[in-house]
């Protein structure tokens, strides 16, 4: 046998060996590829079947109840997390209002107690005032009784001296008494 | 002159296979694989099931999720939840066993038979008329054979349209639909190996080799993507199919 004879040319040399009388039965025994076959129909739907019977009883429940848990899980936690957030919310809200009412009262107080050290500072510098005016008062009183005293005992002063020079001048004692009144009259302004 | 020694092997190589006995050939083997692999998947995941899903929960889960989502809310809407199971097994069967058509030492989608997809076009088929029947009574057969809005004169016309198309033809055009894209994809593949094998054995074309073999590995590729679109459309249309019937009125 050559060696470059192909594949075809052995397949035609192996079918051309078998003869002609076997050709012809083989001819006759060639199957239409579209028609489907018993067996071929009976095993597929043997287990076509058993896969079927098999997911809906056995095969799917444990997947379906697995993903349905899941989804139940994810919804909770869903759930939760939406729940947490409203809680922080409402903390937040509380937290700032609680700050707000700090803030408020802090405000009242701070307004209380400057309120009421304007009171005490107009208190005490009314007292410290009235104390000031007293002494004011008081001192100017003691001026002029001073201013009095001194007045009085200058005026005595002059008319000692006054009284004592016109003694001096006329040659004689006078009477510083009697003569007092002129003294006063010359001392308050008016004529001798 | 050399491509004409290629031979493309008869069709009966590439869709009958032997029986390993009592009828159980290689896609009865594919069911059985197409049975035990979402089985044995979905019942680690069930098993170990955790609060955060990983590995194997995770994938049958995003599955389950995936049916519901995009098949079964879409294709039914309220009321979708009992046939949950049903679209979940069509979608994993039907892809489990058309991805056959890219596993070595099988390298045959399970649909590319016409067994499979009748079974199932006829289980979306019995279905949906007895969920329309179920929730609608014989009303549902009047909405489905006389459409509110539609003119009686036209009746005669109408009529036997939705009958045909709706009880007749829906589930056939449902079966073949999936049959002939993985039947095509895999004649495509079958084409594209025998392409490789004889291009490889034909020394002097050797050069068109890397590009008929690229052409194998993007179909494969290809018909991977096909496999999952293939069992979304058909779960899609038989939610559709059932939310037709369970809502006749929309």
């Amino acid at each position: 046998m050559p060696e470059e004879l192909t594949l075809a040319e052995l397949l035609a040399l192996g079918e051309a060996e078998e003869g002609e009388a076997v050709e012809e039965e083989a001819e006759e025994e060639v199957p239409n590829p579209v028609l489907p076959t018993g067996n071929e129909i009976l095993w597929a739907a043997v287990f076509f079947f058993a896969l079927w019977a098999m997911m809906k009883y056995v095969l799917l429940p444990p997947i379906q109840r697995t993903r349905a848990e899941r989804a139940a899980k994810i919804s909770e936690a869903r759930d939760a997390a939406g729940n947490a957030s409203a809680d922080i919310a409402t903390a937040q809200a509380d937290y700032d209002a609680t700050i707000n009412a700090a803030r408020s009262e802090a405000t009242s107080l701070v307004d209380a107690a400057r309120a009421e050290a304007d009171a005490d500072r107009a208190e005490v510098m009314a007292a410290a005032e009235a104390e000031v005016a007293t002494l004011r008062a008081n001192a100017e009183t003691e001026l002029a009784e001073a201013r009095a005293t001194a007045m009085s005992a200058l005026r005595d002063d002059v008319a000692a001296v006054a009284v004592g020079a016109a003694s001096t001048v006329v040659g004689r004692d006078l009477d510083a008494s009697s003569h007092r009144s002129i003294v006063d009259r010359i001392l308050d302004g008016g004529d001798a | 002159m050399l491509l004409a020694a290629v031979e493309f092997p008869p069709i009966k190589n590439i869709v009958e296979w032997p029986d390993f006995g009592a009828g159980f050939n290689k896609i009865g083997l594919i069911c059985a694989i197409a049975f035990a692999v979402p089985t044995i998947l979905f019942l680690v995941a069930g098993r170990r099931a955790e609060m955060v899903p990983r590995g194997v929960q995770g994938f049958a889960e995003t599955t389950v999720e995936f049916i519901e989502e995009q098949v079964a809310k879409p294709g039914i809407g309220v009321g979708y939840e009992p046939y949950v199971p049903l679209l979940v097994s069509f979608f994993v069967f039907i892809a489990i066993g058309n991805l056959f058509e890219v596993i070595p030492f099988f390298q045959m989608p399970m649909n590319a038979r016409m067994g499979p997809p009748l079974v199932f076009a006829l289980v979306a088929w019995a279905m949906f008329i007895g969920v329309g029947v179920r929730h609608n009574g014989a009303q549902y057969f009047k909405d489905v054979l006389f459409p509110p809005g539609v003119p009686k004169a036209l009746y005669f016309l109408v009529t036997p349209i939705e009958f045909l198309s709706t009880f007749l033809v829906r589930p056939f055009s449902h079966a073949v639909r999936l049959f002939a894209n993985m039947l095509a994809g895999h004649i495509l593949l079958v084409t594209f190996s025998v392409l490789c094998i004889s291009l490889w054995s034909l020394g002097l074309v050797a050069v068109i080799l890397p590009f008929t073999f690229m052409g194998l590995v993007v179909f494969t590729a290809f018909e991977i993507g096909v496999s999952f679109i293939q069992a979304f459309v058909f779960a899609i249309l038989a939610a559709v199919y059932i939310g037709g019937a369970l809502h006749p009125a929309h």
